[in-house]
């Protein structure tokens, strides 16, 4: 009843205080999420000052957040201390080579699994997603025994030919999107001739691309970020990546923090960029397959 | 349909495939290790050696590459190649390597785990190769690191000794004598009285405090945490107890908050508590040395053997660990590898000593060197001892920090919490004789 005998002052007071409140919240909200970012953002921020530290500075305590004098000889020592341009090529072509294996053979044995239907099917897709419960520390000796065996023990065979064989977590996830697709279209492609290559490769897969950029963008890090299987598979420090290299400026007694955290920067970017270029992507894919990333 | 049967048969041959090729591969390799052996008595068989280390920095790598430089020129029929392997992987790498049989012919590894090696079985009896013959040029302590069931299996590199550093400035400031140094814990004491400095409860600056290596007091205070063959813990013994008293009472002194908070406020390096002067007295390894040398070059200090209970020197006062240089078991080229491993042990580390300011194993390496600090280092050798890590529980560590900081934190007597690391220990040595 009291609104309907509010004056015209009264109406607009009340819309006032409520436009009010919707601002205070907003600003609340903005507020919070600014906090937390900062929270996030707070080791970023201290891997790109004390990348421009001098030796002496990065210890200091209180920490100085605005190094002085700015140090930017870091990165090029950085980059010269260690060879980090052969380096970053090694990474890229090795990063490249698990993203080719690791889409081809993961969307290809989604594809049965969703698609096809043959005896002991389950049985198998039960035993495949049943290594994703083996941790990787167990096999890690024996698999080393079986590559030296097959003299592959100092080149990226190791670390390369298993993503053309697929892996439980990826087949999984490529398995629940090919399952979401219309099965009309396949349908109508296997009425007008086509094998279920033909359809994986023009149908299911073109159809896929936000599951796939997903499966690409996560092993591209797996790979670009991998430091134990490089370190232990290549021996010839003209093969190592660059996660090797950032490892290489930690021993027990030095830790050259500032070219860590140099290198670091330049060894983030490409995957901030990758991941800005195809955040999209990135969010539909996991969305869509039902896994949170 | 048709295409599915084509599809499973094509599947399961070529599963069949690679894992008879997997066999295939394996039955073809394993005789290829043996072709080397009856061949190696070739004498002008040019031989390759790989050579793990984990130097790599802009100060390290540059000494490395003139140590083996000298070498390859010297000997033209055995040239090494040196790989800097990242430091916290190259165990895990090397042991892998033995394994599969492709480990490198020489590694430079960390000295406290040379006997599990040995153990093992994962690095070569360097005693059959002669090594006790040159026994009697290094260091006492980094040799015995290396020493398994009385044979050899890693040549000490670099070691280093704990020593006592004192602030001569603040000696002289609070009315000490900067020419005499503590030689007791009861020293110890009397000097933190005058050295301390509080601003209520905030501390400016500590006189003193033990840290907290209680296994290495307790071995200062004239006993150990095994027994003598190292099967038994008895960490809980009299001493130990005394020990970790002792310590408790040089931490209640500043209190644990207190202390807990003035400690985390030195990150090392400038920052370095000792460099700046906010603790007065530290024992360090001898090389801390070369810290000071670097951020405070006109510092006023001293540097004497660790105090005792009754201020007498002992073998045991002072505590070494290191680097040992290890040939894995199944070496190709033993003989090559052990000429290449006595050479880095030896001349080299004399090289590596003068240029880095790092404590060599080999004597004669650092009589070699004119620096009051090798001088002081070279005389704390004979109270230094090489503790090792029992083989029956190598991360017994755990069980006594935890006692310690238990202690410290004022949550348990020192005899309840060692009576409970005792129990924790007994059956970490119980679960690994199961193994």
């Amino acid at each position: 009843m009291a609104s309907v005998n509010m004056d015209h002052s009264e109406l607009t007071r009340s819309r006032r205080a409520k436009t009010l409140r919707t601002w205070l919240w907003k600003g609340f909200v903005v507020l919070l999420l600014l906090a937390i970012s900062a929270f996030i953002v707070f080791p970023v921020l201290w891997m790109l000052s004390t990348s421009l530290k001098a030796n002496e500075q990065v210890m200091v305590y209180p920490p100085v957040w605005i190094p002085k004098p700015l140090v930017w000889a870091n990165y090029a020592k950085a980059w010269t201390v260690v060879p980090f341009t052969r380096y970053t090529i090694n990474t890229a072509l090795y990063a490249f080579a698990v993203v080719i294996g690791t889409i081809l053979s993961n969307s290809l044995a989604a594809y049965g699994f969703a698609r096809l239907r043959f005896p002991g099917k389950n049985v198998l897709f039960m035993i495949l997603l049943s290594t994703m419960m083996i941790p990787g520390m167990v096999t890690m000796i024996p698999q080393y025994v079986l590559y030296a065996k097959l003299g592959w023990v100092g080149t990226y065979l190791p670390l390369i030919v298993p993503s053309f064989f697929a892996s439980a977590f990826f087949t999984f996830m490529l398995r629940q999107f090919f399952l979401g697709l219309p099965e009309e279209l396949m349908e109508a492609a296997r009425i007008d001739g086509a094998n279920e290559g033909w359809i994986w490769w023009k149908i299911a897969m073109p159809l896929s691309k936000p599951a796939l950029a997903t499966v690409a963008i996560w092993s591209f890090e797996g790979a670009w970020n991998d430091y134990v299987g490089p370190v232990l598979y290549l021996t010839d420090e003209k093969l190592y990546t660059l996660q090797i290299g950032l490892a290489l400026f930690r021993s027990q007694s030095d830790i050259y923090w500032q070219y860590i955290m140099a290198a670091s920067v330049v060894v983030m970017i490409p995957v901030v960029v990758i991941y800005a270029v195809f955040q999209d992507y990135f969010v539909e894919g996991a969305a869509v397959s039902g896994i949170k990333g | 349909m048709n295409w599915r049967k084509f599809l499973a048969t094509s599947l399961t041959a070529a599963l069949a495939v690679s894992i008879v090729a997997g066999c295939g591969g394996k039955k073809e390799e394993t005789p290829a290790p043996s072709t080397p052996t009856p061949t190696a008595p070739v004498e002008q068989k040019k031989v390759e050696l790989e050579f793990w280390g984990h130097w790599s920095s802009e100060q390290r790598r540059p000494t490395i590459n003139k140590i083996i430089e000298t070498w390859n020129t010297k000997n033209p029929n055995i040239q090494v190649k040196y790989t800097a392997v990242p430091f916290d992987q190259i165990i895990t790498k090397f042991q892998a390597g033995v394994t599969a049989g492709n480990a490198p012919d020489v590694a430079v590894l960390d000295a406290f785990t040379a006997q599990q090696r040995a153990s093992k079985k994962q690095n070569l009896d360097l005693s059959a190769q002669g090594a006790d013959a040159i026994k009697g040029e290094f260091f006492a302590a980094p040799w015995s690191a290396g020493t398994y069931n009385g044979k050899q299996y890693s040549l000490p590199f670099v070691t280093d000794t704990r020593m006592l550093f004192y602030n001569k400035a603040a000696f002289k400031e609070v009315g000490l004598d900067p020419a005499k140094a503590p030689v007791s814990w009861d020293d110890l004491w009397a000097a933190a009285d005058k050295l301390d400095k509080k601003n209520g409860k905030t501390l400016e600056r500590v006189g003193f405090h033990p840290g907290n290596d209680f296994a290495l007091w307790v071995l200062n205070n004239k006993t150990t945490l095994w027994n003598a063959d190292m099967t038994k813990p008895q960490v809980n013994n009299p001493v130990a107890i005394e020990t970790l008293e002792w310590m408790k009472k040089w931490n209640d002194r500043y209190t644990n908050e207190a202390y807990t908070a003035f400690k985390a406020t030195f990150q090392g390096g400038a920052n370095d508590a000792f460099i700046t002067g906010k603790v007065a007295m530290r024992v360090d390894v001898a090389t801390f040395a070369a810290q000071i040398k670097k951020y405070a070059p006109n510092m006023e200090y001293g540097m004497v053997p660790v105090p005792t209970k009754d201020g007498k020197q002992h073998p045991a006062t002072s505590w070494a660990g290191g680097f040992g240089i290890e040939i894995p078991a199944n070496a190709k080229n033993p003989k090559e590898a052990y000429a290449f491993a006595k050479y880095l042990a030896t001349e080299a580390a004399g090289v590596w000593a003068a240029e880095q300011y790092d404590m060599p194993g080999w004597q004669k390496a650092a009589q070699g060197i004119n620096d009051p600090v090798f001088t002081a280092m070279m005389g704390n050798m004979p109270n230094t001892i090489f503790y090792p890590r029992p083989l029956a529980a190598m991360d017994y560590g755990t069980a006594t920090q935890k006692a310690t900081d238990d202690v410290f934190a004022g949550k348990a007597t020192a005899k309840a919490a060692l009576d409970e690391a005792q129990k924790a220990i007994e059956q970490m040595v119980k679960d690994n004789a199961g193994k």
